[in-house]
């Protein structure tokens, strides 16, 4: 007699991935905090095989936005699983500096590749800050962020959440577990002394 | 020098920054900075690049993928190798035919172009984790070559063009 595949999270469309991510997702539930680093290179992998399978898909008119990338990864890896708030909060944190990873990783390689090797040494003597190409705000933004973690590593982690990930106020808002205008006025403040730390090195 | 950032900075440029006319303001100002100048200069400073650090963001978050993840087609080949470039791999608007030759850096295909026009060209293909800099010092030669070339059944070499394989 014919058996029915389980559903969800063995069937043959779930990625590997899926049922690790559940699992470091439990554990993180659980009150284990080093299940944190786990979830980042798995988070990090997915991300990047989504990246590269759609851009090998779509057609030359079409955008790729980096928001619509994470809600579909968590959707492929947590879709059937477990979707409290605090899953999500710690999927979208971790996807969200997976995110900051892969396109600082990608700015860096292209900029080698129009040097034609060796260090990247971003030089921005030169640059007009209004005319910056989606790269060079990458390496920009990603410098200026190490230096405000250092002072004031949760308005940091608010930073990236809505620059890498795309996050609304809202989603900010739930994730963090504050308010929406707690969100507002931390976001106007940070992205404000970002753009003056980056003016500076400039 | 860059100042930290401080919550009586943020408290007051939040405040500020919500009052609807730069008299209010500066009214404001007065009172709460009365006895320090240099955190009003800093609040200030704050207000004046509140508008253009708004729009550096705005702009960026919703950037696209694909302008940050394309760029060139030496990483679509270095993205298509990470995908396991087999044939039948499409890359951009080429389409891997069959695998022609492999030399030390990369691997070439014949591969098929569907726009602007339909033709087979041989599309060479970098590996990953090679050296880097010799690897494209040599590409871009090959490229350079070709690009002087005009035969038609010579495949003329997409420029690099930030952000689209042409």
């Amino acid at each position: 007699m014919m058996t029915a595949a389980p559903p969800s999270q063995s069937g043959p469309d779930t990625p590997a991935d899926a049922q690790d991510i559940t699992l470091v997702l439990q554990s993180l539930r659980a009150g284990d905090g080093r299940a944190s680093s786990e979830l980042l290179p798995l988070v990090y992998d997915e991300l990047r095989r989504l990246a590269a399978a759609r851009m090998a898909q779509e057609s030359a008119s079409q955008t790729l936005q980096a928001t619509a990338l994470l809600h579909e990864a968590w959707l492929r890896l947590v879709g059937d699983g477990d979707r409290t708030w605090q899953n999500r909060a710690h999927f979208f944190g971790a996807a969200a500096e997976a995110m900051r990873r892969i396109l600082v990783e990608n700015a860096r390689r292209k900029a080698r590749l129009k040097r034609g090797g060796g260090l990247v040494r971003l030089d921005v003597a030169d640059l007009d800050l209004a005319a910056t190409t989606p790269d060079e705000k990458v390496l920009l933004m990603d410098e200026a962020l190490e230096k405000l973690a250092v002072e004031d590593p949760e308005k940091a982690r608010l930073v990236v959440l809505k620059f890498f990930g795309g996050l609304t106020n809202q989603e900010v808002a739930e994730h963090l577990g504050v308010t929406e205008r707690t969100v507002e006025r931390q976001w106007a403040y940070a992205r404000t002394w970002l753009f003056q730390c980056i003016q500076a090195s400039t | 020098m860059m100042m930290k950032p401080s919550p009586a900075e943020e408290a007051l440029f939040e405040a500020a920054r919500n009052l609807a006319t730069p008299r209010a303001r500066q009214a404001f100002l007065d009172q709460a900075c009365a006895e320090d100048g240099r955190l009003r200069q800093r609040v200030e400073s704050l207000l004046a690049a509140e508008g253009a650090a708004a729009d550096f963001f705005k702009a960026a978050t919703a950037f696209s993928l694909r302008d940050c993840l394309s760029g060139g087609s030496e990483l679509v080949a270095e993205l298509a190798v990470d995908l396991a470039g087999a044939v039948g791999t499409r890359i951009g608007r080429y389409k891997l035919l069959q695998k022609i030759g492999e030399g030390g850096c990369g691997v070439v295909y014949m591969a098929e172009q569907e726009e602007p026009v339909r033709r087979r060209i041989a599309l060479k293909v970098i590996k990953l984790g090679m050296d880097t800099k010799s690897v494209i010092a040599r590409f871009e030669a090959e490229r350079q070559a070709l690009a002087m070339m005009d035969h038609p059944n010579i495949a003329r070499v997409p420029r690099k063009r930030a952000g689209r394989i042409s």
